[in-house]
Order: C-alpha cells, then sequence, then structure tokens
C-alpha cells in the first residue's frame, strides 16, 4: 500500500513538472489573444520553443527518450505560433513545422555523436545553433533548409552506426 | 579484365556540345520573351492615387499563369499591388490596384504563350506628359494629403469592446484612439482549448511511459499521435481569418471636433469578420446614417489566401489613403484585398 501510495505521488509530481513545461508557451498564447500587427516570425517561435524544451530537457537526468518527447510535445505550440502569430497558410504551417522538426533532429542526432554531457556551454552552445536555425528558416529557401538538415541527420546517422560497427569490431571476442 | 583507356580528345567534341546547349537554352529564354513584350500592353488609366484604380492587359497571344503587379517608391523599394491568376489562355486580364503618391512607377510581369511579359510605366513621366492637373484634382490630392495617418505601433493586448466614446477630439485623435484601443482582430478561442486539451493528453502520455515496456511503447505512440493531432487542429482553429473594422465619425462634426458615442457592431460575413462602429440610434436622428458615410476610418488585417472583397471598402472611385499599401488579388473572378501586416487609413465618399 505504501509503495502504491509512494508511486501515485511520484505519478502525480511527473504529471505537474510535465504541466509546468507547457505553461510558459500555454500562457503565451493565451495572453496574447490579439492577432499581431505584423507576422511574428516563425523561426523565432521555433528557437524559442526548442530552447525551452531544451532547457526543461536538463530536468529529465539523462533520460533521453524524455529529452526527444519533450521536442515532439512542443508541435502543437509551434504550429499554433506558425497559424495565429506568423499568419502562414496550412501549407505553410505545414511546411515549417516539417523544416522545424527535421533541423531539430538532426541537430539533437548530431550533438548525439559529438557529446553526451549537457553542461551550461553544450547547452549554450545548442541554443545557439537553434537561434542559427530560426534565423535560416526566415532567410533562406525551405528547400535549403531541408535539404541540410536531410544531409546532415543522414550522415550523422550513419557516422553513428559505423562507430558503433567499429566498436563491436574492436571488442575481444570469446 | 581489361580497362578501356580515357581519351582526352574524345572527351572535347562532348564538353563542346554540352556547353553549346547550355548556352543556347540560357538565351533562348530572354529572346522568347522579346515578342511578347512587344505584343502585351496595358490599357487604362490615368492612373490616379488614393484610389483603387483599374486597368486592363491585353495580349493577343494569350495570357496564362501568374501575373503580378508591383509599385515602385520614391525611396526604392518594392510594394506588391495586384497578384492574379489566369487559368486557361485569355487573351486579356482585369487587374485592379491601390496607388498614392509614394508610388513612383508600375512594374507588371505576366506569361503569354511566347514566353515572359514585362511592361514598365513611370507614373511621374505620364504625368508630366498628360500636363497639368486640373483644380479639383490637386484639391482632391491636397484633401488626402492632410488626412494623416495615425501611427498604430503594435495591436492593443486588451482592446476595449464596448462603444467608442469621443469626447469632443479633433478627426485624427479620434482616428488614433480608434486603432490603438478598439481596432484588433480576436484569435478565436477554440485553439487555446485544443492547446489546454493536447497539452494535458501529452502529460498523461509521459505518465505511461513509466511503466513497463508494453505501457512505454503505448505512451510514446500516444505522445507523438497527440501532439501531431494537436498542431493539426490548433494551426487550423487558430488562423484569424480577415477582420475589417470601419469607424463612421458623426456626420455633423467633420472636419473639425468629433463628440458622440460609437456603437459597435460584429457581423460574421462569409469570409471575413466586419466590426462596425457607428453612431447609435439618438446620435443619428439629427442626420441618418447613409448606407456609405462621407468619411470612414477603416483597420483591416488579413493572413494566409484570405482576403477582403474590394467592394467592402466602399462604392467605386472613392477616395482612400491606406497605410501599408494592400495588395488586390483576383482568384476565381473575385476581388479581394490582402496585406501582410495590419493596413489602417482613411475613404472618403463623395458620391452618396
Amino acid at each position: 500500500m505504501k509503495a502504491t501510495r509512494g508511486q501515485m505521488a511520484r505519478a502525480l509530481a511527473e504529471l505537474g513538472l510535465r504541466l509546468l513545461y507547457f505553461l510558459p508557451p500555454m500562457a503565451a498564447a493565451a495572453l496574447l489573444g490579439v492577432v499581431p500587427d505584423r507576422p511574428f516570425p516563425l523561426g523565432a517561435s521555433f528557437a524559442l520553443l526548442a530552447a525551452w524544451a531544451r532547457l526543461a530537457g536538463l530536468a529529465a537526468k539523462g533520460r533521453r527518450l524524455e529529452e526527444l518527447m519533450l521536442y515532439a510535445e512542443a508541435l502543437p505550440f509551434l504550429a499554433f505560433a506558425a497559424s495565429a502569430w506568423a499568419g502562414a497558410s496550412p501549407a505553410l504551417v505545414i511546411q515549417g513545422c516539417a523544416e522545424a522538426c527535421l533541423s531539430c533532429a538532426a541537430l539533437l542526432s548530431l550533438e548525439g555523436l559529438v557529446t553526451r554531457k549537457r553542461g551550461v556551454a553544450e547547452t549554450g552552445l545548442f541554443i545557439a545553433s537553434l537561434a542559427a536555425i530560426g534565423l535560416a528558416m526566415e532567410a533562406l529557401s525551405p528547400a535549403y533548409v531541408l535539404g541540410t538538415a536531410i544531409l546532415v541527420l543522414v550522415a550523422s546517422l550513419y557516422a553513428k552506426a559505423s562507430r558503433r560497427g567499429f566498436r563491436e569490431a574492436a571488442r575481444p571476442r570469446g | 579484365m581489361s580497362k578501356t583507356p580515357i581519351r582526352p580528345r574524345a572527351a572535347a567534341p562532348a564538353t563542346v556540345l554540352a556547353l553549346s546547349l547550355i548556352f543556347g537554352m540560357a538565351l533562348a529564354r530572354p529572346l522568347a520573351a522579346v515578342p511578347g513584350e512587344a505584343r502585351a500592353r496595358l490599357e487604362g488609366g490615368p492612373f490616379l492615387p488614393y484610389r483603387i484604380n483599374a486597368a486592363t492587359l491585353k495580349d493577343p497571344s494569350g495570357l496564362i499563369g501568374e501575373m503580378r503587379l508591383e509599385g515602385r517608391s520614391w525611396d526604392g523599394s518594392r510594394l506588391p499591388l495586384f497578384e492574379g491568376r489566369n487559368a486557361a489562355s485569355s487573351s486579356s486580364a482585369e487587374l485592379h490596384f491601390y496607388l498614392d503618391e509614394d508610388i513612383r512607377s508600375l512594374v507588371l510581369t505576366a506569361a503569354d504563350a511566347s514566353g515572359q511579359v514585362s511592361i514598365e510605366l513611370d507614373l511621374s513621366a505620364e504625368e508630366n506628359r498628360q500636363g497639368a492637373l486640373g483644380p479639383a484634382e490637386l484639391a482632391e490630392r491636397d484633401r488626402m494629403r492632410a488626412l494623416s495617418i495615425p501611427p498604430r505601433l503594435a495591436a492593443p493586448i486588451s482592446p476595449e469592446g464596448g462603444s467608442l466614446v469621443l469626447e469632443a477630439s479633433d478627426i485624427l485623435a479620434a482616428a488614433r484612439l480608434a486603432s490603438s484601443r478598439f481596432f484588433a482582430p480576436q484569435r478565436p478561442p477554440i485553439a487555446i482549448t485544443v492547446l489546454a486539451i493536447s497539452a494535458l493528453g501529452l502529460a498523461l502520455a509521459s505518465l505511461l511511459r513509466r511503466g513497463g515496456p508494453r505501457l512505454r511503447g503505448a505512451g510514446i505512440g500516444l505522445g507523438i499521435a497527440l501532439a501531431l493531432a494537436g498542431a493539426i487542429v490548433a494551426a487550423a482553429m487558430a488562423a484569424p481569418g480577415p477582420w475589417l473594422f470601419r469607424a463612421a465619425f458623426p456626420p455633423a462634426a467633420q472636419g473639425s471636433q468629433v463628440s458622440g458615442v460609437l456603437e459597435r457592431r460584429l457581423e460574421l460575413r462569409p469570409g471575413y469578420t466586419l466590426v462596425s462602429f457607428a453612431p447609435g440610434e439618438a446620435e443619428s436622428s439629427p442626420a441618418p446614417l447613409q448606407k456609405w458615410p462621407a468619411l470612414l476610418f477603416i483597420g483591416f488585417s488579413t493572413s494566409g489566401a484570405a482576403g477582403i472583397p474590394l467592394a467592402e471598402l466602399g462604392p467605386e472611385g472613392s477616395l482612400m489613403r491606406l497605410s501599408p499599401a494592400p495588395m488586390v488579388s483576383s482568384r476565381g473572378g473575385s476581388m479581394t484585398l490582402r496585406s501582410g501586416s495590419f493596413t489602417t487609413g482613411w475613404i472618403v465618399n463623395e458620391g452618396d
């Protein structure tokens, strides 16, 4: 019975933490009930949301899956920002979200190849990269952003697989 | 296995052929545009500032595809003024566009059967060629210049929803009050509800991932599915749609101090929302409000491909001063107004 209560308490704490994660983007969406006069760039919304997901991911304490899910869970807010703040048409919302998802996946994959540490320097560099991607989303053609993201994603996944292969080959047999 | 040796000499003719093909293709495009340019002509005019102008693009070889009209202002910046699409080949197409005194020249780009068509028209040179402007036109331009557009730095965070009360303020101050406190498109609240529901669902799905391997897999699947569904529904619900605001100041007081209460009325029209501010029953009793008041202060915002019907701005021939200059879009035979940012301005109707 005690164990069940403990589990319940932990589950409730986890639920509360997760709801806290949604609080800032939810508050921004609710408080800014008015349509802005000038479109708010989607690249900026992406950089802010992904940076927030990264900072919230520090609380995941090394649980990689939970870290990754935080980025996926920010997707409804990104789609909302694209439609309501950037004034994008449905086709542009899909294109913007595809650019954001692939760029984020590429950056995470590249980071996983280089380091597994989550220090201040790594987080700072990651957020700076997100800002650069956000800028690229605004300044460059979607084909360049999508193409680069796919290239980096495939190359980093290949490098990871090769490294794993080398490690397994180098492991003493028997 | 023997390998065939590569002969550098054999590659030379192929390289020359490839280079000449590339050069020929690059040359063929501009050359193809020349006959089209000679045939296509823009009819209509004179194109005057502070009005919605109409023109006809005629091209006997048949217009196809996209058609765009850009305005070049005196500082060199470009403004999209019109865009339309010719679904089938037609020898003429109607264009409507807004002009003001900031626009110096027009550049029209279209396509016909023989290639790209480009027409440039210097408005200042055209006006000089036509001679001195008549006194009526000069007076109208002076009047429109005097109707400055009050600055609106940003949309009010919490717009006022009630009546617009004017207490002996001049007309520009009344316009500033209307634009900065009352003209604000609202986002549909259902989009926020969708976000809240998806956030709660995603938080509950994260709890599933704490269980065994089967629950973990279900939690991941549910989380991703909820994120995707939430994104689709939130984007669909959050699109604000076009909003048009119209304030008709009390007719008796125009040009001097305006006083009175303008009642707010919200109407959901097909494709857009109209919010009008006009004197109520008691206010309008001395001089009943016309269908199109003599002076209107308007504001509108559009998003995506949706726009405000052009006819909603005012009767044909109205004088108007809008900032920033909106773009007229022609889709499926109907003309709509679109703008990348919130547009405000004056509509002067002397016809009624």
